[in-house]
């Protein structure tokens, strides 16, 4: 339990590291790598049910819950639940404002590399 | 203090940011053309393939000659008309057949019906009595055969039907394998006829024209 603080004062460098390599301020909501990953998935196909998504990011099913929650609750993805048969059957799709976003992240990332060019 | 580690540098990062920026570009690049299905099937010109397939029906294998080459003449006709279809739709769309899951699609087409024109081609080569028997008694299972293993394997990068239908096709080539002659050319027709049908009404359905 003494290694709780020294965990923690671990994550929030970590956190710090990964934003401040960056010169410009990024949607922290998709920039984490699993986040990415589901964004990225869904813009390319209609929609995604969760046990394709799950194998294709290579998840747990607690991770793709939990991120995909934190997506959904920022309004990047809706989620729809039905049954097939007597199984339960939940299926994403990126909304337009996630669609936006990760054009958005897109832009920036290609604006990073720009300005590295620019540099040399 | 541990010497399997190499000293921390906190203030200076690991990968330059524009590194970090290509290799997130990458991930994402992969990760769409990882879960990009083909979604450009041509539902009306599988329609119009099936209906090509079932006027195949009335050319009789067991005139293998004449037929042989009738049944050549069906799968490259409907196989022109479905082509143009599938690249009009996929234009019309702006899905690329070159590139991500529309070239994964037409790659995995291409195989086994490159397998299938040849094992015709062997099959044409053959000396009279063993060219009549494996034209009437080889062929129609064969062409069912690849002809879902096609469907089998360019569906694994498309709509979840087509490799359904790829299945049932190559049940069908179980069945013909089985069958006389003359059903065998029945089931040739249900296969390259009644399945194109259902599979391209559906897509109409399910994913338009």
């Amino acid at each position: 339990m003494a290694d709780k603080p020294r965990i923690q004062r671990a994550q929030t460098r970590r956190r710090a590291a990964t934003t401040d390599v960056f010169p410009v301020a990024l949607d922290k909501l998709i920039h984490e790598r699993v986040r990415l990953g589901i964004v990225s998935a869904l813009a390319a196909t209609d929609a995604l049910a969760f046990n394709d998504l799950k194998a294709l990011l290579s998840l747990t099913d607690g991770n793709l819950s939990v991120h995909a929650r934190k997506l959904e609750d920022a309004g990047y993805v809706a989620c729809r639940k039905s049954f097939e048969g007597r199984t339960p059957r939940t299926e994403y799709s990126l909304t337009e404002a996630g669609r936006a976003a990760l054009e958005t992240y897109l832009a920036q990332m290609e604006q990073i590399i720009d300005l590295a060019r620019g540099h040399e | 203090m541990p010497v399997d580690r190499p000293p921390l540098h906190r203030d200076v990062p690991a990968v330059a940011p524009e590194q970090r920026a290509a290799q997130h570009l990458a991930f994402i690049r992969e990760t769409m053309a990882q879960s990009a299905t083909f979604t450009a099937v041509p539902g009306w010109g599988v329609v119009a393939m099936g209906v090509i397939g079932l006027l195949g029906m009335g050319y009789d294998l067991t005139t293998p000659h004449f037929s042989t080459l009738a049944w050549l003449l069906t799968a490259v006709t409907a196989g022109g008309v479905g082509g143009a279809a599938l690249y009009r739709k996929a234009v019309q769309l702006g899905v690329p057949l070159a590139s991500g899951a529309g070239r994964k699609y037409v790659l995995g087409l291409v195989p086994a019906l490159l397998a299938g024109a040849c094992l015709t081609w062997a099959v044409g080569r053959l000396p009279e009595p063993a060219y009549v028997s494996a034209t009437v008694n080889l062929l129609p299972g064969l062409w069912l055969l690849l002809y879902g293993v096609a469907l089998l394997t360019a569906g694994m990068f498309s709509v979840p039907v087509i490799p359904a239908v790829g299945t049932g096709f190559m049940a069908l080539a179980v069945v013909a394998f089985l069958v006389p002659p003359l059903w065998q050319v029945l089931l040739l027709g249900l296969g390259f006829g009644g399945l194109h049908l259902v599979l391209g009404l559906y897509i109409v359905r399910r994913y338009g024209g």
